[in-house]
């Protein structure tokens, strides 16, 4: 949020707030109001909620709702798209949302506004990495015999659209292994993307033989036969196993330094 | 060879002894290598952290009828072995074939025959060998009682400490609610059996252990053997010579 672009008021006049107000709203700001205030709705019906103490949130996208001190929804709400009035009126200051269709009016009138800020947000997060795809890479790296025996992960890499991990490894007889991993059940399209990755390496190292394995909880119906004919190989694996692999086995030793040849304790 | 023929097979009057073996066994891993051979049925597989590992072993008196010519190697995914098993009920006999196109056969037989075919998995592992290890202490005990112990350990934390000393063996765990110890004995009737050859102790993985002690469905007389910082085996006793074998990495700070 920068500087000039941040403004909270305190008890502002209704003047004051007025022009706070509509320049807010104007200018597509994110709006918060801790006030006292009547609501007047037309709609299909008509209702008056009497004074009392509430916070309303003008969103950039024209969406309003007031929430009462209870509860978790709003007592009134609009989509985004509303267009806003912003008058001082007899009884202390109006904000007026319209909605078009259907045609619905609320009136929040204000007689006390103790808090007024208007600002901007910047939210760019996405969510194209869940923590179960996170899960199974972790898993993978630190146990890839989940994958194959004698499996070893060289790198990976994060794409961010459209979404999805790639790990690369060498198999136990040195061939390079691409392995995508999909959360969920997988579907033709996670079959091109990985048939595409795995001919872009193969034309940059001509002489190499190349795997593909799509890693997923399961396939959807005809995903094998688009496997098998682009020369791809899956491998079931469950987020859910791994992050119980993952937690599960943090602190014991590995069994296998007890297995080789005779141990006298 | 006619295409189809019948390469392994047995059969079981209770299900629900078959069921059990692959439940324990999926405790620990997701796909199994069955090896069959004219002797019997075996196991031997390690879970992917590499923390446990269990061996099955089925002398062909343990099956009602038991046919097998030459080894082979039976690959299944456990989740959907165990889905088809379910389909039987406690009065079916159950039969098991391999036939020469690589197909699995199960067979529920009561008034009704109902078969369900799979294809064989091929899953190449990479051999294990069975840890020869000797161990400073050995119980024999009612696996109920270990079993309770290892859900009283359960509550209080995520590892138990498990040691003997004369003629006493202990379970103990601690953490944030609390501590809990579980003293067993002959002389108090809790255990059959203890021999400790020196006094010892070690810390294992409660996660892993009480998915372990599901094995107690199967068994009800369990052989623990363990040293100072040495894996813990569990040995559970099927009828018929059968038997299921854990083997559950030490814990070391």
């Amino acid at each position: 949020m920068g500087e000039s672009s941040f403004n909270c008021i305190h008890m502002p006049s209704f003047g004051e707030a007025e022009v706070v107000l509509r320049d807010g709203i104007e200018r597509r700001r994110m709006v918060v109001i801790v006030g006292s205030c009547v609501i007047n709705y037309h709609g299909r019906a008509s209702s008056t909620l009497t004074r009392g103490e509430r916070l309303v949130i003008v969103k950039p996208d024209g969406s309003i709702q007031i929430h009462r001190p209870w509860d978790v929804s709003p007592v009134n709400w609009q989509p985004p798209g509303c267009i806003f009035h912003v008058d001082v009126v007899d009884d202390g200051l109006r904000l007026r949302a319209v909605r078009i269709k259907p045609r619905e009016v609320v009136d929040v009138i204000f007689d006390k506004i103790t808090i007024l800020v208007c600002c901007t947000l910047v939210d760019e997060g996405d969510f194209s990495l869940y923590a179960s795809e996170l899960d199974m890479q972790k898993a993978i790296i630190a146990y890839p015999n989940i994958i194959e025996d004698g499996l070893k992960i060289i790198s990976f890499e994060r794409h961010v659209d459209p979404g999805f991990i790639d790990l690369y490894g060498l198999d136990s007889k040195g061939r390079l292994v691409i392995l995508e991993i999909k959360r969920r059940v997988a579907d033709k399209s996670a079959v091109l993307q990985l048939a595409k990755y795995v001919n872009e390496v193969k034309s940059r190292s001509p002489y190499r033989e190349v795997r593909g394995i799509l890693v997923a909880p399961g396939i959807s119906k005809g995903v094998q036969s688009l496997l098998s004919s682009l020369g791809l190989e899956f491998k079931r694996l469950d987020p859910k196993r791994c992050s119980e692999i993952l937690n599960k086995s943090s602190g014991s030793v590995d069994l296998k330094k007890f297995i080789q040849g005779s141990h006298r304790s | 060879m006619i295409l189809g023929a019948c390469m392994f097979r047995f059969s079981l009057s209770e299900i629900k002894i078959w069921r059990s073996v692959v439940d324990a066994i999926s405790e620990i891993i997701d796909e199994a290598n069955f090896v069959a051979t004219p002797e019997g049925l075996s196991l031997r597989a390690m879970d992917p952290s590499h923390v446990a590992m269990v061996e099955v072993e089925l002398p062909k008196s343990f099956f009602d009828e038991y046919e097998c010519e030459e080894n082979i190697n039976i690959g299944v995914n456990l989740d959907e072995f165990r889905k088809i098993l379910r389909r039987g009920s406690a009065k079916d006999k159950l039969s098991l074939e391999v036939t020469s196109d690589r197909k699995l056969k199960i067979i529920f037989s009561n008034k009704a025959e109902r078969s369900f075919s799979i294809p064989l998995l091929d899953i190449a592992g990479e051999e294990i060998a069975s840890p020869s290890l000797e161990f400073d202490v050995y119980g024999r005990l009612a696996s109920e009682v270990f079993e309770d112990a290892i859900k009283d350990a359960s509550l209080i934390s995520d590892y138990v400490k498990i040691s003997a000393d004369g003629d006493v063996l202990k379970i103990s765990a601690s953490g944030e609610r609390g501590d809990v110890e579980v003293k067993l004995s002959e002389a108090s009737g809790s255990l059959i059996e203890l021999n400790v050859k020196e006094p010892s102790s070690s810390t294992y993985s409660l996660n892993y252990l009480e998915d372990l002690v599901k094995a107690s469905r199967a068994s009800e007389i369990l052989v623990l053997e363990f040293s100072t910082d040495m894996p813990l085996k569990l040995s559970f006793e099927l009828p018929n010579e059968g038997r299921i074998t854990y083997y559950l990495a030490p814990r070391v700070e």
